[in-house]
């Protein structure tokens, strides 16, 4: 089987739109978290926003057909490919070059305008390019127009654990020898008032911090209130080591190892069974032992009963070394990313490899006793050498990914 | 002949206005294709959309030509106000 390597990385986040950016941001402990508010809607809520305009970089023309999901994924995609010193032309590729990405809402703002038109303003019939702009698959099919990318251009959708689905698909399809090159990652883009009302009638997001609403989310913490929300984009390009090292292409990391596993067991509750063999699988494809770790970005939502879950999963799979391994959840700067969520963590988890350093888990300066594992709180650690790491997602429906990165 | 309320003028420039506000195209020459400014058939379907909803008609959209300019788009319309 063909070694696969990260060759390029964009990175569109509440933290930053460049790895430069991102990793200044982690080595500092700084929050991307702003209060959120929308007119009308009574509630404000913490939420991780991204800042910038997006509509240059396309045609006029084309811009009723692009949704802010696509906006911004495909300027993480056009970073990536520039990052990896690859054509913003692919054509030469032909069939060994696909796109893979993760999203949860799909084109949700496009779809919440038709249907405010239709139930709040009496019209029956949509704009032509309504359902292009709404549907889930937009991204990465724009990503494919507009970099010539003929090969499988496939949208994953598996709550919370997208884009590792997305990235663990487009990693087998280079290890398999089917494709030379991948674009892989996710996108999101919900931050609108309906969609922050269904998540809070789940009871679920944490409220406004009242000193700072930059610290509203606290992993593992004691005092822990809920998730917070965020919009992003994350792709990588991901190729097979070979062709890379033939075009002389700068390597970051090997992508080591893809686990996933379902709970099979609530639509909305998480359960260990599933998280665990999902970091067990990826450890197995990576051939590691949980000793051999050197960090784990964990998902880490700061949820109440969430985290404690996922706590007894990583224990469960690590064994004696669940003591050892430094374990950080990077949630609390950046929020969730949603269907982007498993691209930005494993993107921490490349930068965390290439400058030597542990991201911490921000604001925890109490840490629960039900979430005790060798944490990295409030302040990362420099000077870090990180051979393996892991990173965890857990989605609603059960649909666990972990991925490994390996230093070459 | 046909005759409306509308001139031919306040129909070319509907037409101009709908392409430059959502697609920010300039449509220069009406006896040209549309499409040759750039503009794809689902941008066309949206002229039409809005043609219908500006002049309160129902446009057959079989009559139009493959490859329509804003000339046929205009003779479309009248013909839609006069049958009203």
């Amino acid at each position: 089987m063909r070694e696969v390597v990260i060759t390029g990385l964009g990175i569109v986040s509440p933290i930053g739109q460049s790895a430069a950016e991102v990793t200044e941001h982690l080595l500092a402990v700084r929050s991307g978290i702003r209060l959120w508010s929308a007119a009308g809607h009574k509630k404000t809520f913490p939420a991780g926003l991204v800042e910038g305009e997006f509509d240059s970089a396309f045609e006029r023309k084309d811009l009723p057909y692009l949704d802010r999901l696509t906006k911004i994924g495909v300027a993480a995609a056009d970073q990536a490919l520039a990052d990896a010193g690859l054509p913003s032309n692919c054509a030469d590729l032909d069939l060994r070059a696909g796109v893979f990405a993760g999203t949860v809402n799909g084109g949700i703002n496009s779809v919440c305008q038709w249907l405010r038109e239709y139930y709040a303003d009496g019209k029956q019939t949509a704009r032509p390019f309504t359902i292009m702009a709404g549907m889930p698959n937009a991204p990465a099919a724009w990503i494919s127009i507009r970099h010539q990318i003929a090969g499988p251009v496939i949208t994953h959708t598996a709550a919370c654990a997208s884009s590792g689905v997305a990235l663990g698909d487009a990693m087998r399809w280079i290890r398999h020898g089917d494709l030379d090159v991948a674009i892989a990652g996710g996108c999101e883009a919900a931050l609108i008032p309906p969609v922050m009302g269904v998540w809070d009638g789940l009871r679920a997001l944490a409220p406004p911090d009242t000193d700072d609403v930059g610290r509203s989310c606290r992993p593992f913490s004691r005092d822990r209130s809920g998730l917070v929300l965020a919009e992003g984009a994350v792709f990588f390009v991901l190729e097979a080591a070979d062709h890379a090292l033939a075009r002389g292409a700068r390597v970051y990391a090997t992508l080591s190892g893809y686990g996933i596993a379902c709970d099979a067991y609530h639509i909305g509750a998480p359960l260990s069974r599933g998280q665990t063999a999902a970091i067990n699988a990826a450890l197995r494809d990576a051939n590691l032992r949980p000793a051999d770790l050197s960090y784990i970005n964990a998902h880490g939502t700061a949820t109440p009963t969430g985290d404690p879950v996922e706590v007894a999963s990583l224990r469960s799979a690590l064994g004696d070394a669940a003591d050892d391994v430094p374990v950080s959840s990077t949630k609390a700067q950046h929020g969730h990313m949603l269907g982007a969520a498993s691209a930005m963590e494993l993107a921490v988890c490349v930068l965390a490899m290439q400058h030597d350093f542990l991201p911490a888990t921000a604001f925890l300066d109490d840490i629960d006793p039900a979430c005790a594992l060798r944490h990295v709180p409030g302040v990362a650690e420099r000077g870090v050498q990180i051979r393996h790491t892991l990173s965890l997602s857990a989605g609603f429906g059960g649909t666990n990914s972990a991925l490994v990165l390996s230093k070459r | 002949m046909i005759t409306s309320t509308w001139s031919d003028e306040a129909i070319t420039a509907k037409i101009r206005d709908i392409a430059k506000t959502t697609f920010g195209m300039d449509l220069p020459d009406s006896s040209l294709p549309i499409k040759d400014s750039g503009l794809d058939s689902m941008a066309l379907i949206d002229i039409v959309m809005g043609l219908e909803e500006s002049f309160g008609c129902q446009l057959p959209l079989e009559r139009l030509p493959a490859n329509p300019t804003m000339d046929d788009f205009v003779i479309l319309v009248q013909a839609a106000l006069a049958k009203q």
